[in-house]
């Protein structure tokens, strides 16, 4: 950003961290960009104040925003009710809605260090720590996001929870589908299979729509903070399990069914432990098999946009590319015999 | 009359020599980008070689449902029409399966 940052810009944001931190000797020692995903722009700024050395991260909107993610702020509000919840997250340090200063609102959080790269943190067990520790406390902080529940007056912008967020999800997919005009028997039976099938209610209560390894970080002793809540909502606590332990997030430890991390069972336990609730084991299968179908339909959407010429990528038209692999495995959990005789 | 060797085999070589000879010489990002140039061009060969079979494989489905498109296969399975049908299911597991198998090539037992 430097290079697209003048002289101003940079003394705009000087001045407004100063107001935010009340130090007015801040000075800006370094802004330079960190790669990130395709929804933002992710900078990291370095500043120098009292003597003493602070590093951000600072997260703007990139031009090719997903429509169904949430807008900065909203994603920074959620950060401060888990933050505020005691989950282990950046710190929020505040929001800037002024365009005048960087030319897009952006939000800034403390720099948490650590590696995020799903298939690095499957692989390299010199990370995370003690691996079925790692899985207990992630089982933890999911269970203190949840216990977050409506209605909250700081996160009015989430609506009215869903009734059946199941079937919500399922409507979602459908229509999703049929805006791409894609014709996927398989993830359409799928669909009516997930349809048929929906498991009793849990009550609402926030959930993080992408919880799974690849969106933590970790050092060499253990988690340092979760990340990307862009997709977080009012929704079905066990969604948010069944996307964490569904096959497609273990990066090829599939023996591994928390996140290609540790056992399931160490998951679990963190989760019930600090919830005081019993896990629907059944209700959280059933959640990974709309894992894969939601997965699909994202891989579409991607391979999509490079298809479309919205945005030329090797990566998004791989990513395409991957759907029959999840279509085969939403088949294997739905066959014939996995359908009840009445309609559910 | 097809001149030899086929694209299906020159792409094959074309990645291995990719992966054999470049791969190891490059780190970071480079070589990220690189395994997935190999990637697109094994999955670009298996198609030229097994594309017609999973052609057929949907051939098979339709005809199996009774219709004549993929739209209206999909319109009948949404209004509950093949619910929990083994027919449909195994000609649905067989198209899955081919394609598959062109994006990643099936594992040899115990060498995951």
């Amino acid at each position: 950003m430097s290079a697209m940052l003048d002289d101003d810009r940079r003394e705009a944001l000087r001045d407004w961290i100063a107001g935010r931190l009340g130090s007015s000797t801040l000075i800006i020692d370094e802004i330079r960009p960190l790669s990130g995903g395709s929804i933002q722009e992710n900078w990291s700024v370095r500043v120098r104040m009292d003597g003493e050395t602070r590093g951000f991260v600072l997260r703007k909107d990139a031009t090719a925003t997903i429509a169904s993610s949430l807008s900065r702020a909203e994603e920074f509000a959620i950060l401060e009710a888990v933050h505020a919840a005691g989950a282990c997250v950046p710190e929020p340090v505040g929001f800037c809605h002024d365009d005048e200063v960087l030319g897009a609102p952006f939000a800034l959080m403390g720099l948490v260090e650590g590696v995020g790269l799903g298939p690095r943190i499957a692989k390299d067990l010199s990370l995370g720590g003690d691996r079925v520790g790692l899985a207990r406390r992630l089982g933890q902080e999911l269970a203190r996001i949840h216990a977050i529940r409506p209605p909250q007056p700081a996160l009015a912008f989430l609506g009215e929870p869903d009734a059946q967020p199941a079937l919500a999800r399922i409507s979602t997919l459908r229509a999703k589908l049929d805006a791409l005009r894609a014709t996927r028997p398989s993830l359409e039976w799928g669909l009516r299979w997930a349809e048929r099938h929906v498991p009793r209610n849990a009550d609402s209560v926030l959930t993080h729509g992408d919880f799974r390894t690849g969106n933590y970080m970790v050092d060499g002793r253990g988690l340092t903070a979760i990340l990307d809540w862009e997709f977080s909502g009012w929704g079905d606590p066990l969604s948010d399990l069944g996307w964490f332990c569904a096959e497609c997030w273990r990066f090829g430890r599939s023996e591994l069914e928390a996140g290609g991390i540790a056992p399931r069972a160490a998951f679990y336990e963190g989760y019930e432990g600090h919830s005081g609730t019993r896990i629907d084991d059944a209700a959280v299968r059933y959640w990974e098999i709309v894992a894969h179908l939601r997965w699909a339909v994202i891989a579409l959407e991607q391979g999509h946009r490079h298809v479309s010429g919205a945005e030329s990528s090797l990566e998004l038209a791989l990513t395409g590319r991957l759907v029959p692999d999840l279509e085969r495995a939403v088949l294997r959990d739905t066959s014939p015999d996995r359908w009840s005789a009445t309609h559910a | 009359m097809r001149d030899d060797p086929s694209g299906a085999a020159l792409l094959n070589a074309a990645r291995l020599a990719l992966t054999g000879e470049v791969m190891p010489a490059l780190t970071g990002r480079a070589r990220y980008v690189a395994a997935m140039v190999a990637n697109a061009m094994g999955i670009a060969a298996r198609e030229i070689e097994q594309g017609g079979g999973a052609a057929r494989t949907w051939d098979r489905a339709l005809a199996t449902a009774g219709t004549a498109t993929c739209a209206d296969l999909v319109t009948a399975i949404r209004a509950g029409r093949h619910d929990a049908d083994p027919v449909l299911y195994a000609a649905l597991a067989e198209t899955a399966a081919a394609a598959a198998e062109i994006w990643k090539p099936p594992v040899p037992a115990g060498g995951a």
